[in-house]
């Protein structure tokens, strides 16, 4: 295409204008949608995406012992990583000069009690040191505040390994009734033991102290149990187990399991663009120093079925959005240039016979239509930009299903977003035109020259 | 080169050119068996009633239809056996077009219709193509109105420009499609005054269909045509 070709095709954008500018406003609020959903499925897929590395600590890479992940919870002494493995893999982990932060973490059921109730936990322990690191992280900063903040209190980290301290999810908190933390209580307060807990201000002493009771059978095949302080409350994130969820250092779930096994070891990496290569490089290593695990990355459905489960949904809905999308942009256009094509099929002739190609016909028509979608997409772009940030201004809070504390609607494209989303575009606009005036340039010029005669 | 001498040479050969198409559910026939020779120089007419086949004829020999048979030769190149490619490419570079009802592109001025063909010649050079396109108006007339769109000129002004834009590309033949059907007498004939200079000046081999009888006598060789068979 040479300058008075491009010249021509921007000046012929001025007739019809009126079908121009639809067929502009068509394809404008198309790439508009494309944004606000590309947009949205990005904040969604990079919440989740740090909730499962960050959030629920599967790590980039998670080590069980082979075939741990499916029978662990059956036999959890055999199907866990022992003393002499996590000291291999810690050492690996430590070489690895991609490897950010890594810790085992030991999972775990039970019974959590207020001296009147006992409720089931699901438990999770972890050195406070990593939990620390994971929390200061700017990817949970960033993506999932909500998981990284405590509702109240201070993290694990912050105590000795004295005060037995305790993480417990919100919903867990309102259930047992222990709406203070332990920081909330003078320094030499003493646990009160509730005599009867039917009488009326049975609630009242619940509440006036942080200490929970924890029963859980040990892997020993003993019953076992342990005074902890509720140092911190914490959203799970998940409404299931926000009722349920405990954290607390893996020493600590040790000691109630009479353990020094861990249920996995986790990974976090500094770069996991090379996700595959890191895993490939984990598992040879620890093949090589004789381990038998298994080695899952974060995306694996095993490890993180949440995340997977929930990205195929919303993968499948919004693909139907965009289907929805492209064929209205798709009839837009192929509508316009048809009509258009018809009613210049004698401009065409004319062309033809001085000596245009079907190629140069073909060029002109789809010059004609990229210089309309580029601006169609600069105006779609600037009413997403605004539209965005109204919407993100609102502050509108909904509650997908399963998310215990809802979310926040935030629409914000990124460039990846912006560039498919403008590729996605311009190819539908020149396929289409090409589709629409592909008849007409093959068309006998003759017949073109007769115009509306024929 | 001597143009003189080569005005004796014939630019376009048919022989026994045959074309019939469809008209709703009954094929017409609209050439049966041409033979005609046009030469190099000449100022002819095709004359005949409407629905004779001078239309027809002239796209076979601007070569924007082929015939169902027969030979068409164009500057002894055989042209119903080129690829559509190469059609296009001697079209733009041997064929000049001037249509009944000008054709302009309303959105082009005066000198951007004229460059039009120019532009996908790749033979020559912007400035070329400046030059080409000066002369062209100068020729016709109309450097005053370079700068103007179609809309703003008169249909004489019109075809003038459509003439400017069959010679810009220095054709060896001009066809012309009753170039005068949509103009008053006194433009029709101002037209052909045109084309008779241009083709006096420039040597361009002119072929025009009409049948406004008061323009046959202008012309230097007339071909009838009646229901699609030449007549002597």
């Amino acid at each position: 295409m040479k300058a008075g070709q491009w010249s021509m095709a921007w000046r012929n954008l001025a007739r019809n204008r009126r079908r121009n500018i639809a067929t502009g406003v068509a394809i404008g609020l198309g790439f508009a949608a494309f944004l606000a959903i590309g947009g949205y499925i990005s904040q969604v897929e990079n919440r989740l995406r740090v909730y499962t590395i960050f959030g629920t600590r599967v790590g980039h890479v998670t080590i069980y012992k082979q075939d741990g992940l499916e029978r662990f919870s059956t036999k959890p002494k055999q199907y866990s990583l022992d003393e002499h493995d996590l000291a291999v893999i810690r050492e690996m982990a430590s070489g690895m000069p991609n490897v950010e932060l890594h810790g085992p973490q030991l999972v775990g059921m039970g019974l959590i009690g207020n001296g009147c109730r006992s409720v089931p936990f699901l438990a999770s322990g972890i050195e406070p040191d990593l939990d620390r690191k994971l929390r200061a992280h700017p990817e949970m900063k960033a993506w999932v505040p909500d998981i990284r903040d405590f509702s109240k209190g201070r993290g694990l980290w912050e105590y000795p390994e004295s005060v037995g301290a305790i993480g417990l999810a919100t919903g867990l908190a309102k259930i047992l009734g222990k709406t203070k933390v332990y920081d909330e209580f003078p320094a030499d307060h003493k646990a009160v033991v509730v005599a009867d807990c039917l009488a009326a201000d049975a609630k009242q002493k619940i509440a006036s102290d942080s200490n929970v009771q924890l029963v859980a059978g040990s892997w020993s095949g003993m019953m076992a149990a342990l005074d902890g302080e509720a140092v911190v409350n914490f959203n799970s994130g998940m409404t299931e187990t926000n009722s349920a969820a405990i954290m607390m250092p893996l020493k600590l779930l040790q000691k109630l399991y009479d353990t020094d096994h861990a249920t996995y070891y986790s990974l976090w990496l500094k770069d996991p663009s090379h996700l595959d290569r890191e895993l490939a490089a984990v598992t040879k290593k620890l093949k090589d120093a004789g381990l038998s695990v298994d080695v899952y990355p974060w995306t694996d459905e095993a490890v993180a079925p949440f995340y997977t489960g929930t990205i195929q949904f919303l993968s499948v809905m919004t693909s139907f959005i965009k289907i929805v999308l492209a064929s209205v942009i798709i009839f837009s256009i192929f509508n316009s240039a048809t009509m258009t094509v018809i009613e210049r099929s004698q401009e065409i002739g004319m062309m033809r016979s001085m000596g245009f190609t079907r190629r140069h016909v073909r060029q002109l028509f789809v010059a004609e239509m990229l210089l309309l979608t580029l601006l169609s997409v600069i105006g779609g772009g600037i009413v997403s930009f605004f539209g965005n940030i109204a919407v993100n201004m609102l502050k509108i809070h909904f509650n997908p299903p399963g998310v215990a504390a809802g979310l926040l609607l935030r629409i914000d494209p990124t460039v990846s977003t912006v560039a498919a989303a403008t590729v996605v575009i311009f190819v539908l606009a020149v396929l289409t035109t090409l589709l629409a005036v592909r008849s007409v340039a093959k068309q006998n010029i003759a017949i073109l020259l007769m115009g509306s005669q024929r | 080169m001597d143009k003189g001498l080569k005005t004796i040479e014939p630019i376009v050969q048919l022989k026994g050119v045959q074309k019939s198409y469809r008209l709703g559910q009954t094929m017409v026939t609209a050439l049966r068996g041409i033979d005609l020779k046009i030469n190099k120089g000449e100022f002819t007419a095709v004359v005949g009633a409407s629905g004779s086949g001078k239309s027809t004829l002239l796209n076979m020999i601007g070569c924007i239809d082929q015939p169902d048979s027969g030979s068409i030769q164009f500057d002894s190149v055989e042209v119903t056996k080129l690829a559509d490619d190469d059609l296009s490419r001697l079209r733009n570079r041997k064929i000049g077009f001037i249509f009944q009802s000008f054709n302009l592109i309303p959105v082009l001025s005066v000198e951007e219709n004229v460059e039009l063909p120019l532009l996908i010649n790749s033979d020559i050079n912007p400035a070329q193509r400046a030059e080409r396109v000066a002369n062209a108006i100068a020729d016709v007339g109309l450097e005053s109105l370079k700068r103007n769109l179609p809309d703003q000129l008169s249909g004489g002004q019109r075809q003038r420009v459509a003439i400017a834009r069959a010679l810009a590309g220095n054709p060896d033949l001009v066809l012309a499609d009753e170039p005068t059907a949509n103009l008053d007498s006194t433009n029709s004939h101002k037209i052909i005054d045109l084309m008779l200079e241009l083709n006096a000046r420039r040597k361009v081999t002119f072929l025009f269909s009409t049948h406004d009888e008061a323009l046959m006598g202008r012309v230097s060789r007339l071909v009838h045509i009646q229901d699609g068979v030449m007549k002597l």
